[in-house]
């Protein structure tokens, strides 16, 4: 590896490639909608750069920061349902016996190889009024109700089957947030839990301490790493969406994104659109901050 | 004063599927012991330990620690704690947060696990590194942190898995003197794993030398040293000169055996245990002299075929009937006299009863 160091124009030129992409497709886009975001709109396509604030002072006002709040809450939800369904997926997944690892860790990443749009889709299939899971309850319900009948009881379940609204409001939208991004949970997971060291588990028992406190006391700080990256890689991109929501949302259920891409495109205001999306990117920046102070406080003390 | 044993093994078999890792073990450990469970990897030697702790179950026989039944119950509530071989010190806590961990756990007030760490850290020398974290500690240091987190728990029972086997050579040997110190002062029954014979024989009071899931023998260290029973033993601590042996006859309590090189040899009745094969001889009993040996001492002419220099001896190998003996010279010459030299020829002499019958 030394000759790395004595070679930098190896260095470099293997750089070249991917920052050159990084530099020509994302910086300079990137600068393009920051620049217009302090622009006026002077015709149908047409923008004028006038260093205005008009556009953060309107991304600012209470219907903008209520659809941010929202975002907020709906992505802070559907990331804690994404830990609380995660953790117990990745310490099973690094427990497992070698053998079947393997298995398991594809059955987590295997919606990856499914595109987006599609997986959405079939959500709407399964959670719709004529959806597969109200199928299933109605198969349940005729079941129950046959049971009940003789008895007596067939009353208490009414007299016909009401098949649940699960679609197009915003607990569908957590649903299929979850849903979508449940394996950028797991795996930061698994990769900590896979490395901790079995022993301070048995230690820890050994000392006399339930599995119960093991966990808490044990597990979850070493995991810490693992925890704080999933809850990264789940909040920020669900922070930002827009498709599930449009897909899976009612009326109600508009995000940030929502807003954002239909300045972008059918309200024609692309101006607006950039200001609130450099809102939504100075407040990832912000949670990313949080997470480096946090990552910091958990290994830098003493 | 308690006299029953502190541990009952009796007819514990671990298997691992086909493979039985412990294979019908019975065995007794006194009170206050510094127990060693001594033997190569695989033996079976930590699958004991961990059964002992409670991270593995028995599938057959049981294991009784202070006369209670050790069945079902989990290691959190075993009167037992363990050193790991890998320390398993929690680097998320500090030395002191880790020294006291056993204790909060288990609900001891405040103020009791305060005077308790404190006197923990005094007994393993970690003054001054309380807050130090971890990664901020030696691998010495590290291994007494696991030992004052065990010992506060005052077990019955201190459990030590390989603990010697991560530290240079030097920190190794201070460390075995620091055991055999702690387990006097404390007083708690230490059972080590180890795969050492040094640190088994300079630290222990009884010695299990375990091959493939059995124990071959438990004696003190001299016994086992001095008289081993059986070949792989005799083979296993320390060095040794084996002669193959058959039987030809047996009385008055004497048996009378035909050896390999050394002929006819005939040993008292009760130091035999089962069908002897060989005979042994340990190197530092053997002597390499210049002039045929001394009448009622026995015998064997040969040529030196390598000298390995340690300072105070050396390690002499003698080419002799087509085998190669050892034997350990020391050096205290004195000016004018001449070393030995490879290539020489010289007899090996040693007395009749330093040699060990073994079985197989």
């Amino acid at each position: 590896m030394d000759s790395w160091r004595s070679a930098p124009w190896v260095f470099w030129t293997f750089l070249l490639p991917g920052g050159l992409w990084l530099l020509l497709f994302f910086l300079v886009p990137l600068a393009m909608v920051w620049v217009l975001a302090f622009g006026e709109r002077a015709g149908p396509v047409e923008i004028v750069v006038t260093w205005t604030l008009d556009n953060y002072r309107q991304a600012l006002e209470p219907i903008y920061l209520g659809l941010f709040w929202k975002s907020f809450r709906i992505a802070a939800l559907a990331t804690a349902i994404c830990l609380l369904v995660g953790f117990p997926v990745a310490l099973a997944v690094s427990f497992a016996p070698a053998r079947v690892k393997p298995v398991l860790l594809m059955l987590v990443i295997l919606p990856f190889w499914t595109n987006l749009l599609i997986r959405t889709y079939s959500m709407i299939a399964v959670l719709r009024t004529k959806g597969y899971l109200n199928f299933g309850l109605e198969y349940l319900w005729t079941g129950a109700k046959a049971i009940l009948a003789p008895l007596g009881l067939g009353d208490l379940l009414g007299e016909r089957f009401v098949p649940l609204s699960l679609l197009y409001n915003n607990t569908a939208v957590v649903f299929g947030i979850v849903y979508v991004y449940l394996p950028f949970m797991v795996l930061p997971l698994y990769a900590t839990l896979e490395k901790l060291d079995r022993s301070l588990i048995e230690a820890s028992l050994d000392l006399g301490a339930s599995q119960i406190r093991t966990f808490f006391a044990v597990i979850v700080p070493l995991a810490w790493p693992g925890i704080v990256s999933g809850i990264i890689l789940v909040f920020i991109p669900a922070l930002g969406t827009f498709l599930i929501s449009d897909l899976l949302g009612g009326p109600d259920s508009q995000l940030i994104g929502n807003v954002i891409e239909r300045q972008f495109k059918a309200a024609n205001n692309i101006p607006l659109g950039a200001a609130l999306s450099f809102l939504l990117l100075y407040m990832t920046f912000l949670a990313l901050a949080l997470r480096a102070w946090l990552a910091g406080r958990r290994t830098g003390r003493g | 004063m308690n006299r029953a044993p502190i541990v009952r093994i009796e007819g514990v078999t671990k298997r691992f599927g086909d493979f039985a890792a412990v294979d019908g073990v019975s065995l007794e450990i006194p009170r206050n012991a510094f127990f060693a469970l001594l033997g190569p990897s695989g033996c079976g030697k930590t699958t004991l330990l961990r059964m002992l702790a409670g991270f593995e179950q028995p599938s057959e026989g049981r294991i009784l620690i202070d006369g209670e039944e050790m069945a079902g119950v989990p290691p959190n509530r075993r009167p037992v704690n363990m050193v790991f071989q890998s320390y398993a010190v929690f680097p998320h806590m500090t030395v002191a947060e880790n020294i006291g961990y056993g204790l909060r756990v288990t609900g001891v007030p405040r103020r009791e696990i305060e005077t308790r760490v404190a006197r923990a850290v005094a007994m393993v020398r970690l003054q001054g590194f309380e807050r130090r974290r971890p990664d901020q500690l030696s691998g010495g240091q590290k291994q007494r942190v696991a030992l004052a987190r065990a010992l506060v728990k005052e077990p019955k029972l201190l459990l030590l898995d390989e603990p010697l086997s991560a530290l240079d050579r030097k920190l190794r040997e201070e460390m075995q003197l620091e055991l055999v110190r702690l387990q006097h002062e404390v007083g708690i029954t230490f059972v080590i794993v180890t795969h050492d014979q040094d640190e088994a024989l300079s630290m222990a009071t009884h010695i299990a030398v375990m091959n493939q899931g059995r124990i071959l023998q438990i004696s003190d260290p001299r016994t086992l040293y001095e008289r081993p029973r059986t070949r792989f033993v005799a083979d296993f601590i320390g060095q040794v000169n084996v002669f193959d042996a058959r039987p030809t006859g047996r009385r008055d309590g004497i048996v009378r055996l035909a050896v390999e090189g050394l002929g006819e040899i005939e040993i008292p009745a009760e130091e035999t245990a089962g069908e002897v094969v060989a005979l042994a001889v340990r190197p530092e009993k053997v002597q390499v002299r210049e002039s045929p040996p001394p009448p009622g001492t026995l015998g064997i002419e040969g040529r030196i075929g390598q000298i390995a220099y340690f300072g105070d001896h050396s390690r002499i190998f003698v080419e002799a009937g087509g085998r190669r003996l050892v034997c350990i010279h020391h050096n205290r010459s004195r000016a004018g006299e001449a070393p030995l030299r490879e290539g020489e020829s010289c007899y090996l002499s040693f007395r009749p009863e330093d040699l060990v019958p073994l079985s197989s």
